[in-house]
């Protein structure tokens, strides 16, 4: 697998492993029949009922598996329909992301996006917007080196 | 800048008013201009905001 | 096509958050604090109505007086009357858009029936509060609203009468009829405090207050449109002398204008059924849960044997349905050989949202269908996939 991973092969889309809450953006028709998503064949989508869901340790485990960047969208800030989930799980990136600066992981890769159910929009840019930001990160993808 | 000399210069306006209000009995003016006070408060929270998230995004 | 209606109603109101989000920020969005709003009003009324409860005199020759003492002697008396006549308009606009916000959005079903049914109490509550609030005053209108209260109990097949009698205290208007309505302005006022822990008791860490941005903005609101519209009685009551038209607070008295159109026993017949619909909203689902795009992962399970009771789950979960009890043996991991307490889902509150399973770091809550080990291996598919060529 590492091999994959080449760092030198001509600038390949960064793997990205993003966690989607069933109630944020409308997924119907958004992610292809492997699990990656329409448009990127890059980035892995796994639902979720709820962004709280999401286990740190699941975050830590995609970029440990060779992820260059993982994310989790939940609704908009205040709008969780469980009511605490997304801010829950910003504490939680928040912390995650103290952890890795300690072992020498750049805390950008771990992602926390907000859109609501008709936003696709805006989520197919905030996608492509974190994607970019991932690739830009040097050494490219960590995986695999700790 | 324009808009924070604005609020300062209403501000100041508004007390002036809560003052002459209270010496010259007019107790509805003092009040509108208390409301007003309160009102131009919430857009100077704003304003606060606007100014935090504007650092930590630079 | 009521279903495509609904829709609609959810993407606006979706749609409407994030205009506003647009506009200001998130977590500055009034909508996301309408409950919180309510609360605001609530307080800003009960302040008030306590300093204006130490000048009113319940009684048929002093109400009006009183009242009017308040407004013209007292100093800042007539703002104080203004912020709690406007205070009682923004406490029902933050109540309603509350309501019809939780009822498009969908957040009412299943778990969250305790809330809704509280809700639809404490609506029924202030709508009476400030109901009898307008016969207080004592003026030409609430002579009106008091003779029509009494002409609707009246029209109850059985035991009407008595309820009239008992709600004026005698056959007619008399003495005691003032000190009782301003029972009833009170007492349901109170109530609401009982009624609100009900609406929060399967709530962990409700929202009970807007950021302080709206806390100013309400009350610079509510002091300046008490200074530009004072709040003022009409004519003093005259007995035997009724006007026949009022001027109809929309917020409050609806119902009265209702009594226009309508029989007053119809009337009361109407608002009878519209409280009882609103009681049975959460139970008129018919759409299956998969029909709703729910998936059923069923409901989360504790796998004692790695249980630490180290309570974190306790404390995420939004509904309160995690409950740590006394653990009588010893988990079978290692971290779980000397815990004290066991966690325990409380099934019947349990909206899978899966809260608590991102809580817990010793993996001993699962969701049945959707378990941590098929999550594992989605992430490692993803994230070991062969990279494609750039887009």
């Amino acid at each position: 697998m590492e091999t994959a991973m080449d760092p030198n092969a001509s600038t390949p889309a960064p793997r990205v492993v993003g966690f989607l809450c069933d109630w944020a953006v409308n997924s119907e028709g958004l992610i292809n029949a492997d699990g990656t998503m329409l448009g990127f064949p890059n980035v892995t989508l796994v639902l979720v009922p709820c962004s709280g869901f999401v286990k740190t340790g699941w975050l830590d485990l995609a970029l440990k598996s060779g992820a260059a960047g993982v994310f989790v969208c939940g609704c908009p800030m205040g709008d969780c329909l469980n009511r605490e989930g997304n801010w829950i799980m910003e504490e939680r990136i928040d912390q995650l992301r103290k952890r890795l600066q300690r072992q020498k992981v750049d805390p950008e890769r771990i992602g926390l996006v907000a859109y609501g159910m008709h936003d696709r929009d805006g989520f197919v840019a905030g996608v492509r917007a974190f994607v970019d930001k991932v690739a830009g990160i040097t050494p490219a993808p960590a995986g695999g080196k700790r | 800048m324009g808009l924070a000399l604005v609020l300062i210069l209403a501000g100041l306006g508004c007390v002036g008013a809560m003052l002459y209000g209270e010496w010259a009995s007019q107790k509805l003016v003092g009040s509108a201009a208390l409301g007003l006070l309160l009102m131009m408060f919430s857009a100077v929270v704003v304003l606060f905001r606007k100014a935090d998230t504007a650092a930590g995004e630079e | 096509m009521t279903k495509r209606l609904w829709l609609r109603l959810q993407s606006a109101t979706l749609k409407a958050d994030v205009f506003i989000n647009r506009l200001l920020y998130q977590d500055f969005n009034p909508l996301y604090y309408t409950g919180g709003l309510a609360n605001l009003f609530l307080t800003v009324l009960v302040i008030t109505g306590i300093l204006i409860f130490l000048y009113y005199e319940p009684s048929l020759e002093g109400a009006y007086a009183s009242v009017q003492f308040l407004t013209e002697g007292v100093p800042y008396g007539v703002i104080f009357r203004g912020l709690h006549r406007y205070a009682a308009d923004g406490f029902m606009i933050a109540i309603f858009v509350h309501l019809f916000r939780n009822w498009f959005t969908d957040r009412y079903r299943e778990a969250r029936d305790s809330q809704w049914i509280s809700g639809m109490v404490l609506l029924v509550f202030s709508g009476f509060a400030g109901l009898t609030g307008y016969l207080l005053v004592w003026d030409e209108r609430s002579l009106l609203l008091v003779s029509m209260t009494v002409q609707a109990l009246r029209s109850i097949p059985l035991g009407g009468n008595w309820l009239a009698t008992m709600f004026l205290g005698g056959p007619g208007i008399n003495g005691t009829t003032l000190p009782r309505v301003l029972a009833l302005h009170i007492a349901p006022a109170m109530t609401l405090y009982a009624l609100l822990w009900w609406h929060y008791v399967r709530l962990r860490a409700p929202r009970v207050w807007p950021p302080a941005v709206w806390v100013l903005f309400c009350l610079g609101a509510l002091f300046f449109v008490s200074a530009v519209l004072p709040a003022t009685s009409g004519a003093a009551a005259q007995p035997g002398s009724a006007p026949q038209s009022f001027e109809v607070a929309w917020f409050y008295l609806w119902p009265y204008a209702l009594m226009k159109w309508l029989a007053p026993a119809w009337a009361l017949a109407l608002i009878g059924v519209i409280i009882a619909y609103g009681l049975y909203i959460p139970y008129s689902i018919r759409e299956t849960p998969a029909e709703r795009g729910l998936r059923g992962l069923g409901q989360a399970t504790v796998v004692e044997e790695n249980c630490t009771g180290c309570e974190l789950c306790y404390y995420d979960c939004p509904y309160n349905a995690i409950y740590m009890v006394p653990s009588h043996e010893p988990g079978k991991s290692k971290a779980a050989a000397n815990r004290k307490l066991l966690a325990v889902v409380v099934e019947p509150r349990c909206v899978e949202c899966g809260i608590c399973i991102g809580a817990c770091p010793f993996e001993a809550l699962e969701l049945p269908r959707l378990l941590d080990k098929d999550v594992q291996e989605m992430i490692r598919a993803g994230a070991q996939a062969p990279a494609p060529a750039a887009s």
